[in-house]
This record gives structure tokens, sequence and C-alpha cells, in this order.
């Protein structure tokens, strides 16, 4: 049965590790515990012990920045291969820096003693303790009959390094939502009822064990770890860029759910990112609409030769080459201040079943109409497919995201940090236009751009949206590269 | 006021007093009346009380059982007397099929407030028909009471409920504890069917055992506390129903655990409490529940095997040593 190898969390603020060297050959076989990984965190750099044995197979190569938690190898049996569909998981690591901890334990001296099936000899006692304090009982010293270990073995021991990150289920659990509504307790194993009692913890906050359909000890201890990193996550520097708060300290469901998305994967990385949006910069939208008769017209064209570039396509090269026009707005904020990029890179979102995805479409203003139609023609493609590389991901300086198809004019799209501004496409329609008493219509569609009021203020915003609009009212323009 | 009495005193003074205190309450069995009953426990009630509340029976423990139940579901509160444990089995069919499914049957318009008082345990030479410890059988029994005391107070304290409870109950006095001497008050009073009592505080390890056993763990841990081994001696003093909560919390305070009895230890009560301390407080132990019991085979009569065969303080000890047992400390 193949086991993912996971990067390990080594502190609570922990965030990531970059593989420095693997200390074994892809492949090897490896014992549960003997040190296999060498990895970075911007503080410190550790070597990394087999959580289980088996051969192992790499995930990640040297220099590859992982989230904890997320996959950086398998170990797998004899002549096993990994899991189909186990393509590395890797999102772009986070650009926010978060300090490792320095409170690594001590290295391991001796290892426990195991059955030949290769369970460690602890009593159940023990065993409580170790999860409860995050200890490794591979890394601890037995002294009861046989080399049991007893709960006197863990006296002033602290968590261990090889814990995986709590969010990942730590124990190899699958969780699910906390079922507990009202006054009704839920259903609970006789452990796990003990343990919230001794640690004062209300089991209808506690996620059920998804395998087993009740609260054990185990879901109970990640609740605990998640409230604990949860209020370590708090007291750093509310003004940090930090991660959303964790979802472990928000009040249960008020009904029982009839279906709960995890906030995880790729969900997760949306939770995280757009509540950290929201939480650190000064957001606000304009609307204004855009003639777009012009664009109809060319696009008819081109219809008829057969290559017609989307309506996006076309607000994506004007934007772009406002972009160039409008410096303010291709900026990022830094420590020194608002830098200035001076390359425009577009990025646009890309809906997914369950999520979305932005992929850039790189050097954005030089492209002409027919370049930049074909290349996010491609992009949306390789996202449905799940084929997107990690460069196709990054450097994104600024976004479009379009919600016209669903009938939308208007709305208050969420900056993709680190950008300044974001701008949202509504539908094109037909509007009437009263001109001298002369009534006609004309097609239209609404821009809705959010930008980040530390950067810039409104009228240079208004004034960007404006040259968005005249561009879009002469397409021949947008096929002309701009140098940037 | 509180004064020095027998095991077996503290029992006759219950009995009298509740007599005293209630006309509904009599007494059947062997030899009870002029005799006194073959262990002395109704000395001189009869002479007080009369032939008519306290009758001498036929040898035939189904007749006493079934005339206490008879009389129970009239509204009286009769005690009946079974001489020895072992022959409870004669009246298995009045006592498991009848006393305990009365109420149950009746869908609770009969009621059985009837005492079973018998002698359990060996150690007195008396051979496998007369030194059983069947305690387990009785308390698989939904519908019926077992208490087993250790000692004279809760002998008195633990009779008188049983005489007030409304459901059948089993009262064992242990044979070599009949002379045990202790405090008890004069005064009526009663302790509470299913609790357990502490005999001795520890820390180290908890020691969960009743009637004879009782005493000699606390023995044994008096012994160990000299070696600052700190042992916890629980009594459940009712086997039905078995105060769990009691031992569970020791267990959770001394992660160590052996349970000490007469009976044989297949399907023992040890079994029982053994179980419940897993389903209870699995995650607190730090050793496998140990058990001290009897073997798989009847009580023998010579004197030299029947010690050999009871637990003796020193399987007590050593079990003790063996939970707590850390080589590679």
């Amino acid at each position: 049965m193949a086991s993912e190898f996971l990067m390990p969390k080594l502190g609570l603020t922990m965030e990531e590790g970059t593989i420095a060297e693997w200390l074994v050959g892809d492949g090897d076989d490896v014992q549960a515990g003997a040190a296999v990984l060498r990895i970075e965190t911007d503080k410190t750099e550790t070597d990394v012990e087999a959580a289980h044995s088996g051969r192992l197979r790499f995930a990640g190569d040297v220099g590859d920045t992982f989230a904890c938690g997320e996959r950086i190898g398998w170990f797998l049996a004899d002549g096993e291969e990994p899991p189909a569909g186990s393509a590395s998981t890797a999102a772009p690591a986070a650009s926010t820096t978060a300090p490792a901890s320095t409170t690594l334990a001590p290295p391991t001296v001796a290892a426990a003693a195991t059955t030949p099936g290769g369970r460690i000899l602890a009593s159940p006692m023990a065993r409580r303790v170790a999860a409860e304090r995050n200890i490794d009982l591979g890394a601890v010293r037995g002294t009861g009959p046989g080399g049991r270990i007893v709960s006197a073995d863990l006296d002033g021991l602290t968590s261990a390094p090889p814990a995986p990150a709590p969010a990942v289920a730590a124990a190899g659990i699958t969780l699910a939502p906390a079922a507990g509504i009202g006054g009704i307790a839920p259903p609970a194993t006789v452990a796990a009822r003990q343990l919230a009692d001794l640690l004062g913890i209300d089991l209808r906050s506690v996620a059920l064990d998804a395998r087993e359909g009740r609260v054990t000890r185990d879901t109970v201890a990640l609740h605990v770890r998640g409230v604990l990193a949860a209020a370590s996550a708090s007291s750093l520097a509310a003004a940090s860029t930090s991660a959303a708060a964790p979802s472990s300290s928000l009040p249960p469901a008020m009904q029982a759910p009839s279906t709960t998305i995890k906030l995880s994967g790729m969900r997760g990385t949306i939770a995280k990112r757009m509540h950290e949006s929201l939480a650190s910069m000064a957001q606000l939208t304009l609307h204004m609409d855009a003639d777009l008769d012009a664009v109809v017209a060319d696009r008819e064209q081109r219809k008829a030769a057969g290559n017609a570039p989307s309506y996006t396509d076309y607000v994506i090269a004007a934007t772009a080459r406002a972009l160039t026009q409008h410096p303010v707005v291709n900026s990022q904020i830094t420590d020194e201040g608002v830098a200035l990029l001076p390359t425009v890179h577009v990025g646009m979102a890309v809906a997914l079943d369950g999520g979305l995805i932005v992929p850039v479409i790189s050097d954005t203003a030089t492209r002409g109409l027919e370049s930049l139609s074909a290349e996010s023609s491609r992009l949306a493609a390789a996202a449905r497919d799940g084929n997107l590389t990690l460069p196709e991901l990054e450097g994104g300086t600024f976004s479009v995201s379009t919600l016209g198809m669903f009938g939308v004019d208007g709305f208050t799209p969420v900056i993709n940090p680190p950008n300044t501004a974001i701008l949202g496409v509504g539908r094109l329609r037909d509007d009437v236009v009263v001109n001298n008493g002369d009534i006609s219509t004309v097609k239209r569609l609404t821009l809705s751009l959010t930008w980040d009021h530390r950067a810039f203020d409104g009228a240079p915003a208004a004034e960007f949206c404006q040259t968005i609009a005249t561009l879009l009212q002469d397409p021949s323009a947008l096929d002309t590269p701009v140098s940037s | 006021m509180s004064r020095k009495i027998a095991y077996v005193q503290a029992f006759n003074e219950a009995v009298r007093q509740e007599m005293q205190a209630n006309d509904d309450v009599f007494c059947a069995g062997e030899d009870i009346g002029a005799f006194g009953g073959v262990f002395q426990s109704y000395a001189g009630l009869q002479k007080e009380f009369g032939e008519r509340r306290v009758v001498d029976t036929p040898i035939s423990e189904q007749a006493i059982i079934g005339l206490g139940v008879g009389a129970a579901v009239a509204g009286l509160r009769p005690i009946v007397d079974i001489m020895f444990m072992d022959f409870i089995a004669v009246a298995f069919d009045q006592i498991i099929n009848q006393a305990a499914k009365l109420k149950y049957m009746f869908g609770g318009s009969a009621t059985v407030p009837m005492t079973i008082t018998t002698g359990g345990g060996g150690g007195l030479s008396a051979a496998a028909q007369h030194s059983q410890s069947l305690e387990a059988l009785i308390c698989h029994i939904p519908g019926l009471k077992v208490v087993y005391p250790s000692n004279p107070y809760d002998m008195k304290g633990l009779m008188t409920s049983c005489i007030r409870e409304n459901n059948p109950t089993i009262m064992i006095k242990h044979k070599r504890l009949l002379g045990m001497q202790g405090d008890v008050p004069e005064e009526p009073y009663a302790i509470p069917l299913g609790k357990a009592n502490i005999l001795r505080e520890g820390t180290d390890v908890t020691v969960v055992s009743w009637a004879k056993m009782a005493n000699d763990s606390v023995d044994v841990a008096d012994q160990l506390a000299s070696e600052g081994i700190s042992v916890e001696v629980i009594d459940p003093r009712t086997m039905q129903p078995l105060d769990t909560e009691t031992i569970v919390a020791s267990v959770k305070k001394t992660n160590r655990v052996i349970v000490v009895h007469e009976a044989v230890r297949f399907a023992g009560l040890g079994a029982e409490v053994a179980a419940q301390i897993q389903e209870e407080a699995f995650d607190y132990l730090d050793a496998p529940v140990g058990r001290v019991a009897a073997p798989f085979s009847p009580v023998p009569f010579s004197p030299v095997l029947e010690a050999h065969y009871q637990p003796s303080p020193d399987r007590i000890t050593e079990a003790i040593r063996s939970v707590l047992a850390r080589p590679g400390a």
C-alpha cells in the first residue's frame, strides 16, 4: 500500500520547505526513521526521517519548494507504482515569508522497539500522550517490558521533528465535517470523549473521522492542534500578511450540513489567498461602460476569416496596452514602496469545477490579437485539462476575470496578490442611447476595476479604465504589438 | 455509637434491626431458627421474633427460594438463607427464572423485595462442594443485585440496604471473614448498593478486589508502601451493579491495574472488570490489566493444596510488580 511522504511541519509557523538534498537515491529501499532528506526552511537546514518503510520514490527535486503537508514522495511496496493521477499537487509557493520555528527537537538517539510488523511497542497511555504532545514515538526509547514505551518515557519530551502538518491529517485520517447540532453531542469514541473532557473541548466542534463516522481521539487531537496553531498564528503580528485564520477556530455548522466542501487543495488555496487579499489591501471597485460596436464589427470580419478572438481577448489586449500607459496600475507593493513593473503579464481567470485558476499570458502587451487569442485558448484548454505548468501560473502583474457569460454586468473582483488591481468584464449587451433626441442602440459591456487604494487613487484608476474603453473603440490598434 | 463487633454479628444486627423496624421482614432457611444457622448468622432471632418470622425449613433449596419469591410477590420482605453458596445451583430455576424475572414478566406490577443470604469462599478446607466463589454466575443474570462485603462495617450497611431494596438481592458472606472484628455503629445505617469503596489510596497501581481478597490486598499494599510503591485498593462491595466509574477514575490516575479474586480466573469477574477498563480507559493504560485468581480447577480439600490454589499475598505482590515493571528504566 503506497504511503505519501509529506513535507513535514517543523514548527507551528513553518509554512514551506525546500529540498536541499536527497540523502538516498530515487527508488531506494528505506527504513522508517532513517534520515532520507535534508530540507531548508528560511531559518534552518535539517534532516527529515522516513515516516514509513518501503521503496522511496521522489516527487520533488533539489531546489523545489513545497508547502508543509504537500507530497514530496511516495513509500511503495515492492513492484508498486505511485497511484495514478499522482502528479505533484504543488502550488506556487506562497510569497509570504513565515519564520520557521527555531525550537527543533534534539536529534533522536535510539529508535523505539518495534514488532516484526513494524508496530512500535507503546502502551495506550503513551500513545495518547504522544498524540497530544505531537511526539514521534519512533524516536522514544521504551523502558517497559520488551522495550514498550510507557507514559513516564515521555516525561519532559515535546514535539518531535517528522510530524506532518496538522491540516493534512497527521494520523492519515480523513476528516468529515463536525456533525454536532444544537445540544446533541456527535457520535464519539470513549477515548475521544475522555480526551475532550480532559482538555475542555466541546465535541460538537470537532470533525468526525470520515472512516469511522464518529469523533475519534485522533480528530480531537487534530482539532486541538488546529486551535493551537490558530492561536499561535493570530498572536504573530496582526499586521503581517500571513495566512487567513485556520477554519478550526470557526463555530460549527449551524445545521447538519448535507455535504461539506473541504478547504483543501485548490479550494484551500483560493480561500487562503482571497481572504489574505481582502484582509491585507485597501480594495475598492469602480464600474465603467465601454462601447464595443467597433470590436463587434472587427470580430465579425475575423470570424469570416476563421480566427475570431473572444471578446475577452479584445479586453485583455486593450488592458495590456492601457497598462503600459498607466504603469502605476502594473505594480506591486513592496517593503520599499509601490514598485512599478516594466513588463505586463496579464493573468486570465479560468473557472474550473470546484475552483478557478489564473494562467498568465506572458508579455501580453507585445502580442497582437492573433497571438494573444491563440495563447489564451491554449492556456484555457490546458487549465481545464489540468496540464498547466508552474511557469504558466507565475508572474502575473494584473488579472482579468469575466462573468459576462452568466449575464453579469458589474461586480467586485478580488485582487490576486501581489497585484494591485484586477479588471472584471461583464456581458455584451445592447444599450439604448439618446443623442440629441436621436435614439440608437450600441453594443456595450461594463468594466469593473478593483484596485488597491494604497497604490493609487480613484482618478488614475478611472483614467486607466477610460484608456481601455478608448482602445476598445479602435480594434486595429490592438493588433499592433507594443514594445515595452 | 461505634464499637467493635464481628462480621457475622454485623450481619445479625442488620437483620434484627430491620425486623424490628418492619413487620413485613421475615427469615427462612435451614437450621436458622433454634440453632441460629450453621454460621450463627441468625443467632437469637427466632427467640426474639418467634417461629412465624424466623422459619426453619426442610432441606430443599428450591422450596426455600420459591417460598421467598412467593412471599415477596405477596407483599412481604423475605430474607432466605442458602447455607453454602454452592447450593444456589440447586435453586437456580427459582433464582434465575423466577426471582430475577418476575418484575419484567409482569411489566413491573410484581416486585420481589427478597434477600438471599449465603456463605461463599474457601479457606476452611470444606472441599469442592462447599468452598466455591460463584459470584460471576449470578452477576450474569439481569434482575439480580449481588453484594459481597469485606468487613463488618460494610456488612451491616449493605445487608440493611439489601433488606430495604425492592428487587432481589444476593448477600454473600465470606466464610473466612465471619469472625473479622471491626468498628460498627449500633444505630441502623445503609450503604448504597452499587458504590465501590476505596479501601486504600495510592498512585502507582490500582488493585480491584473484594471480600477476603480485598483485605489481603490491603495487607500487600501496606507492605509495598515500605518500598515506595503506592497501591490503591478498590473494593467494589457490590458486584452487580458494578461501580465502574470509581474503578476507571482510579485507573486514569494510576495507569496500571490488577484484579484479584478467589474465583477461578476463566470467565471470572476479573475478565469483566478488565473488559470495562479497556473500554473506558484504554488510553490510560501503561500495562495490560493483570488478573490474580484461582486456577481452572475445583477447590481442593487438602489444606496445603487449597492454600496453593487460593491467591496468596505473594502472588498479589508479584502481579503488582509485573505491571509496574520497567526493566529498561
